[in-house]
């Protein structure tokens, strides 16, 4: 018989806290492997950045597995893509390609 | 995965401070190319079924976490209802949305060990796009979030280096 918060996390695929910080063991190593492989796809888009320029200027990339995925120069038509084809979202690195390295004032 | 970054880290000038100060090293965020500090990291609040993860740059000059348009518009939260704050910005006066009790995980590393830590937060603000119901593409300029001083300070220590890209937040 599963607890009651259990069948909470996998109904609604909460976050579950074991304490105040500490995180679910096994959704901590779930989204550990998640983070490691989008820390990869954004380093493949620093370290390619010249080429990027060259090819989707100006496009909204999404990045997986080292490759450009879906482009477009619209963000939310880009977002309906991923959508569609029925990936994860968030499985992708997303990055404006711009020609100049963006200033930012935060 | 532990062991290539204990190696890491003894190759650099940085664990001799960290011995000195005995004190447990944090989060490592990488340096973009303006050198400044972005890591990954994930949200959740009530509105959302799971943790979504979110891009955020380290911001000393934002009092308050804030999630940015594309991340508003990706993480699907609705603004509609919330209630709304005055905020000062270098641009001018904004009025963000504040999302409440929230809570950020970000990858922390603990005397060697990678673990994912949670921060809870009262609330967080969001500025979402400025006219969703315009016919035209928005040109969304931002594809990150902002870690602001709520979650910073629980540091007690932050240090730069430049040389190898990247920011740690110590404790």
């Amino acid at each position: 018989m599963m607890k009651p918060k259990e069948q909470a996390r996998r109904k609604y695929g909460m976050p579950l806290l074991v304490h105040k910080n500490r995180v679910n063991p096994e959704l901590e190593k779930e989204l550990l492997a998640k983070i490691e492989q989008l820390e990869k796809e954004y380093l493949w888009i620093s370290a390619n950045e010249k080429s990027l320029k060259r090819t989707h200027l100006d496009k909204y990339i999404a990045v997986k597995n080292n490759q450009v995925m879906f482009e477009s120069y619209d963000f939310e038509a880009l977002l309906k893509v991923i959508i569609a084809s029925k990936e994860n979202v968030d499985s992708f690195a997303v990055k404006r390609v711009t020609k100049d390295t963006p200033c930012l004032l935060l | 995965m532990t062991v290539s970054l204990s190696n890491a880290l003894r190759k650099t000038h940085l664990a001799s401070f960290f011995r000195s100060k005995r004190c447990l090293l944090q989060i490592i965020a990488d340096l973009d190319e303006n050198n400044q500090a972005y890591l990954l990291g994930f949200v959740y609040c009530s509105q959302l079924r799971e943790a979504r993860q979110v891009r955020f740059y380290v911001d000393t000059g934002s009092t308050v976490t804030t999630l940015l348009d594309i991340d508003v518009v990706r993480l699907g939260l609705k603004w509609q209802g919330l209630e709304q704050t005055k905020c000062d910005t270098a641009a001018g006066v904004i009025y963000p949305y504040i999302l409440p009790r929230v809570t950020v995980f970000l990858k922390n590393i603990v005397d060697s060990k990678v673990i994912l830590n949670a921060y809870p937060l009262k609330t967080i603000h969001l500025i979402p796009p400025e006219d969703p119901t315009k016919i035209v593409p928005i040109q969304y300029e931002f594809c990150f979030s902002l870690l602001g001083m709520d979650v910073l300070e629980k540091f007690s220590d932050l240090k730069f280096n430049f040389k190898e890209k990247k920011m740690y937040l110590i404790t």
